[in-house]
């Protein structure tokens, strides 16, 4: 198999040993999340106690919405048809890759601009429009430079965190011509350049949503680097996908989500640029797209909200469990060799149908990650189910089950257990225990439970 | 698939949900709090009596160097036009919808008026319409928001009421708070990553 098949046929922890023998993640990965953990800490400690306040209604938006989704979804999809907006549903990846494709061969689409989106990501849509010749460009600079190289991103809202200056300016030298200039203003400025030109020649520009509006037909756009106002009023088709989970009721609410975002995710105060789209452009419009295209997409998150995974369609995407978990600063986003990573990623993507026996012990059940997350999704006891599913679906080794089953049998059976710990004691004396575990250890004299029978015999 | 049957797939959520709290009262957002986070987002501001924006604005294209702008077709936004022509400056005014990124690509500082400001974080708000296109404030590297002292807003909150009085939301509203920047390289905030990397906003008092 090719080199990248084989990278991604490891396991997490076999890519995790490669990459902590081999990289300075801590330089990158482990500074980059130290700094917005850094801003998220000092903005919330502004906060104070409105902080808490904030969080909690939060969280009661976000169940509002997910117990109200079909009611949302119709009067979403009736806002923005009023406003000459086109909105399509698809139940699975294959069904929103195809409304794509078709909607850019309907418009003889060669190019494309995409602003980053997780969503877009997980439906592979963007080799899927290169199989159908269209010629998508990633407009984030962080996600046009995993872009370039050919990489998965490293982390949910800085993807080419792992990547030091030295390499971009090597990548670019490599794939839009060398130029002398080291400083990170020009390397910026070179791919702004080079952006520039794909927005004003692209075809059709390509979004996600931070969140969907359904009382006005409102899409809720983020970004910092202006790409996003570009991606969307550029070109003259605007497509924008919109995963079931990010749908809320009303403005006010969506304030509140827009406000929890950005403080969990850098600490700011706002993103650079918030745009809300409600439709095409207006008959007076002299720019902005002529059609815009709404695609609302499941691809399993309808049938998880029944399910015991459902909290983690709470998520507002900031990446703040991301920033503190003590795994991914180690190792980056890359490791879990999934489109989501970090203690989030680990339910998601189960959600999303991707099998992993990995990715739930990816984790060390700190809980550092519920902490922080604004909407108090409780990820441990999310991660632990997914564990749980895994050992139901018999996804698990055998020999791993059946050591579990035994165990079980004997904490049942007091004296089996103790049988089993005397036969463990005698195995360590005799030298029958592989070295390098407990045989090595000098062995207690009585065990816990004797020595307690022992002192509390009445 | 259609939309019945895409409603049909929504499963039910196990628990009910509870009301929704309000959200927390806070300390009202004031204009020195505007000054101060524009200024920190990268956000240039000229405080300035009705008699000497002229000059300001004049002067706030000599240090950009500009050549070309665009600019709203708004009473304040013509008025900054009008000023920016006499001083040899050429205005564009895309007409054709299909060729507005080409010819605004060419455009050196965008002129707009802002339609609300958020004093909380420094924020302006833009909303889109017939002679106020989006371009104009995305596209050219630097950026000229005329904003009066009657369109200041609290906090983020205020923007829902805002829009509700208003009736119709626009096709288009952009909040633009400072600077344009990205951190992906290095991580270090780098400023000029597509928006403007120059934003002066003139309050007039």
């Amino acid at each position: 198999m090719s080199a990248s098949e084989e990278e991604a046929s490891l396991s997490f922890p076999e890519r995790a040993a490669k990459v902590l023998a081999t990289t300075d993640v801590k330089q990158t990965i482990g500074r980059g999340t130290s700094l917005v953990a850094e801003g998220r800490r000092l903005r919330f400690k502004d906060l104070g106690p409105a902080g808490d306040a904030y969080r909690r209604r939060a969280r009661a938006i976000r169940e509002s919405a997910l117990a109200r989704l079909p009611e949302l979804v119709s009067t979403l999809s009736d806002r923005l048809e009023a406003r000459g907006a086109h909105v399509h549903f698809a139940g699975d990846a294959d069904e929103a890759c195809q409304i794509v494709a078709e909607l850019a061969q309907k418009r003889n689409a060669r190019s494309a601009v995409k602003m980053k989106s997780m969503l877009t990501e997980e439906l592979h849509l963007r080799e899927r429009l290169e199989d159908a010749g269209v010629a998508a460009t990633e407009t984030d600079l962080g996600e046009w430079i995993i872009q370039l190289a050919r990489e998965a991103p490293s982390h949910i809202i800085a993807p080419a965190l792992h990547k030091p200056r030295q390499a971009v300016k090597a990548l670019f030298d490599e794939r839009l011509g060398p130029d002398p200039r080291e400083d990170a203003e020009s390397l910026v400025a070179r791919a702004r350049l080079f952006l520039r030109e794909r927005f004003l020649e692209a075809d059709i520009g390509i979004t996600g949503v931070n969140f969907a509006v359904a009382e006005s037909g409102t899409l809720i756009l983020v970004s910092n680097e202006g790409n996003g106002r570009l991606t969307t009023s550029c070109p003259p088709v605007h497509v924008a996908l919109v995963p079931l989970e990010k749908l809320v009721a009303t403005l006010d609410e969506s304030l509140t989500l827009v406000r929890m975002l950005v403080h969990s995710a850098t600490g700011q105060r706002l993103t650079t640029y918030v745009s809300f789209v409600c439709g095409p452009r207006g008959r007076e419009e002299r720019d902005g797209p002529e059609e815009l295209h709404v695609v609302l997409v499941d691809n399993g998150r309808a049938a998880a909200i029944e399910g015991p995974l459902a909290d983690a369609l709470l998520c507002l995407r900031c990446g703040a469990c991301l920033n503190v978990c003590p795994v991914f600063q180690r190792v980056g986003g890359q490791t879990y060799g999934s489109v989501y990573s970090g203690p989030i990623g680990i339910p998601v993507t189960a959600i999303v149908g991707e099998e992993r026996c990995d990715l739930p012990h990816a984790s060390t059940l700190c809980g550092a990650c519920a902490e922080v997350c604004p909407v108090h999704i409780d990820l441990p006891r999310l991660i632990l189910e997914t564990r749980r599913q895994n050992v139901r679906a018999k996804r698990t080794p055998l020999l791993e089950r059946m050591a579990a089953r035994g165990f079980e049998a004997a904490a049942r059976r007091p004296w089996l257990f103790r049988l089993a710990q005397t036969a463990v004691r005698w195995a360590a004396r005799l030298g029958l225990l592989p070295s390098g575990s407990m045989g090595d250890l000098p062995g207690p004299t009585e065990t816990f439970r004797d020595r307690f029978r022992r002192r509390h015999a009445s | 698939m259609r939309r019945e049957a895409f409603l049909e797939r929504i499963g039910r959520r196990a628990s009910a949900p509870g009301t929704i709290p309000p959200p927390p009262e806070m300390a009202p957002a004031t204009l020195e709090q505007f000054e101060r986070e524009l200024t920190l987002v990268g956000g240039v501001l000229h405080k300035l009596a009705d008699g000497d924006v002229d000059s300001a604005v004049a002067g706030i294209a000599a240090s950009l160097r500009a050549a070309r702008f665009a600019a709203w077709d708004t009473p304040k936004a013509r008025r900054v036009a009008e000023v920016l022509m006499a001083a040899g400056l050429q205005r564009i005014a895309p007409v054709d919808p299909e060729r507005a990124r080409i010819e605004m690509a060419q455009v050196d500082l965008g002129v707009v008026e802002a339609d609300f400001a958020i004093c909380e974080s420094g924020t302006i708000g833009l909303v889109s319409g017939a002679g106020r296109g989006r371009l104009v404030s995305a596209l050219p590297p630097a950026l000229l928001v005329i904003l009066t002292r009657d369109r200041l807003l609290g906090r983020l909150e205020a923007l829902a009421g805002w829009l509700q009085a208003r009736g119709e939301p626009p096709a288009a509203l952009a909040l633009i708070t400072g600077v344009s920047s990205t951190g992906d390289v290095d991580q270090r905030r780098v400023v000029g990553a597509q928006g403007p990397s120059t934003v002066h906003v003139v309050l007039i008092d």
